[in-house]
């Protein structure tokens, strides 16, 4: 295939930390320096059947 | 004195808060029942009968409160709804071992109620079917005729409480799996308005047009448990935040001058006869109890198949994206990488059904069908509730079949999934308008399989669909007159 028969697309994916108290789809605090799996829960996990509630801060 | 697991459960609750009866009398009775018919019917995935009687001997020995009448009060769980600590399988071999840690909003409710689980009930694998022959783990067996099915997908819940295995049942209904079931093996069933009911912990197969709701003996206890299970939940975002309101209080008013629709094409073309005949039938007892009947129109119905399969399938793919074998659930042994460990944990823990579903609701999805397929079942969605919300502004209930045929023999249909898709038929566009209907039994076949007559109201009427369900019930006394017979 021929240069020109290339179709350039570009996509990004921009990451930015919130600056919440708690995540953004549910209620576990986002404070950093935690024992392990102390600041999770069924929703972050997303275990069957959990429904995720959009965090007003961020909106 | 009729037998403890004949009795309603409103029958139940003055018998056990007049000290008639206690709750381990109660629980006992039902556990005895599950033993007996269990074998025949097939509706359980998994029995909590023992712990059941545990509870029930706790709760008779408190001192019993007015708050709590169905404190003692027994109920079945369709298995797609988490219970922490006993299984949640979906009747999928993906979620054979899943124990949630959590308990569903529903669930709750029915634990502050102090009510007791008997058990989780069987239903096709995920929620997706209309026979529960796509459960992973057994086929359930109708009451009344044990080689036909029992409807689906809360075919468990439904054959339990026709069984009379379980004093009423909670199910779930994304296309008609609370009303078809109902209407199949004979007792009532109500898929309630989109947003009455908290959806938390209802594992999801199509977000957009799931409802949990009561599948019960009669209509009284479809009300009371409709009760106890509807109301905002803070953690289900499409969970409507409206006045509480006591169902069973509107169940006396009479049908007079009640505006009733009928809508033909729901009585045309691959209608079994006896049920249009049965529905006729119905329709007249409405007319003479004094109702206003009226044929209306809901053209947009013939659509709705179409519509629903292409939303709902779409919906299932991205819902069931989380089943990848590695937090929860089924993985496979036969892996060498990571893609073969996802691939491999879906293949073999998914089955036909449920794969046929990813499948058709990825490619609807996918670019260059999107604008064909979901874009148009979107806008056609929206043109199936302007036209419900158009005929519910002239009448106050519309009446129709809820399948076009009675139960069919195990085996029948299950291997031709189009002829499977059409029992939905008269369902489907109930869930794209997001309005509630009740399924009631109005009469049997020659073969004496229950006919279901299904109503449907205005978005939060479940009042007057209850009320017009009621009215027609103290009319043809349906189970006075019809019991199941557990034919072979
Ligand atoms: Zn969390």
């Amino acid at each position: 295939m021929a240069r020109e028969d290339y179709e350039v697309v570009i996509g990004l994916e921009v990451h930015a930390e919130l600056s919440t108290k708690t995540k953004i789809f549910c209620s576990c605090p986002t404070k950093f320096g935690g024992m392990p799996n102390t600041q999770t829960c069924p929703i972050c996990m997303a275990m069957p059947g959990t429904l995720p509630v959009l965090n007003e801060k961020v909106v | 004195m009729k037998d403890i697991t004949e009795l309603t459960v409103h029958e139940l609750v003055e018998k056990l808060n007049n000290k008639e009866i206690t709750a381990e009398q109660i629980t006992k009775a039902y556990a005895d029942r599950i033993n007996e018919k269990e074998k025949d019917v097939q509706a359980f995935i998994t029995i909590t009968a023992d712990e059941a009687l545990e509870k029930a001997k706790k709760i008779d020995g408190e001192i019993k409160d007015n708050k709590n009448i169905f404190a003692g009060i027994p109920i079945g769980i369709k298995d797609n709804l988490c219970t922490k600590g006993v299984k949640t399988t979906c009747a999928s071999k993906m979620l054979e071992n899943f124990v949630a840690p959590y308990d569903a909003t529903v669930v709750e409710k029915i634990n502050e109620e102090k009510m007791i689980s008997l058990g989780k009930l069987n239903m096709d694998e995920f929620a997706m079917g209309s026979s529960t022959e796509n459960s992973a783990m057994k086929i359930t067996h109708n009451p009344w005729n044990l080689n036909k099915v029992p409807g689906g997908s809360s075919g468990g819940s439904a054959a339990a409480v026709a069984a009379d295995m379980v004093p009423w049942a909670l199910g779930s209904d994304t296309g008609g799996s609370i009303r078809e079931p109902a209407s199949f093996c004979g007792v009532v069933g109500l898929k309630p308005t989109y947003g009455l009911i908290s959806r938390y912990g209802l594992v999801a197969f199509a977000s957009s047009l799931d409802q949990v709701g009561p599948i019960t003996k009669d209509v009284t206890d479809c009300a009371m448990l409709l009760n106890i299970i509807a109301g905002h939940d803070e953690k289900d975002s499409t969970s409507a935040n409206i006045p509480k309101v006591d169902y069973t209080k509107s169940l006396k008013n009479g049908v007079k001058n009640l505006k009733i629709g009928v809508p033909k094409e729901f009585f045309g073309e691959g209608i079994n006869p006896e049920v249009k005949a049965k529905l006729e039938e119905a329709i007249n007892i409405y007319k003479e109890m004094g109702a206003e009947v009226e044929e209306c129109s809901l053209d947009v119905a013939k659509y709705a198949l179409a519509t629903y399969y292409i939303i709902a399938c779409a919906e299932a793919s991205s819902n069931l994206g989380r089943f990848d074998g590695i937090r929860y659930g089924y993985r496979t042994k036969n892996y060498t990488n990571l893609k073969e460990l996802y691939r491999n944990s879906r293949s073999e823990g998914f089955g036909a059904e449920v794969k046929r579903r990813i499948i058709l609701g990825t490619y609807v999805l996918s670019s260059g069908y999107y604008d064909a397929y979901y874009k148009k079942a979107q806008q056609v969605r929206t043109f199936v509730k302007r036209e419900f919300e158009k005929n519910l502004s002239k009448y106050d209930v519309l009446l129709t079949p809820v399948s076009p045929t009675t139960a069919f023999d195990i085996g029948a249909k299950s291997n031709n999934p189009l002829e499977m898709y059409l029992a939905d038929i008269c369902t489907v566009s109930i869930n794209i308008a997001g309005v509630p209907a009740i399924s009631i039994p109005c009469g049997v076949d020659i073969e004496g399989m229950p006919i279901g007559m299904q109503l449907i109201g205005n978005r939060f009427a479940e009042e007057t669909i209850l009320n017009a369900a009621f009215a027609f019930e103290q009319k043809i006394n349906f189970r006075q007159n019809y019991r199941p017979e557990f034919k072979k």
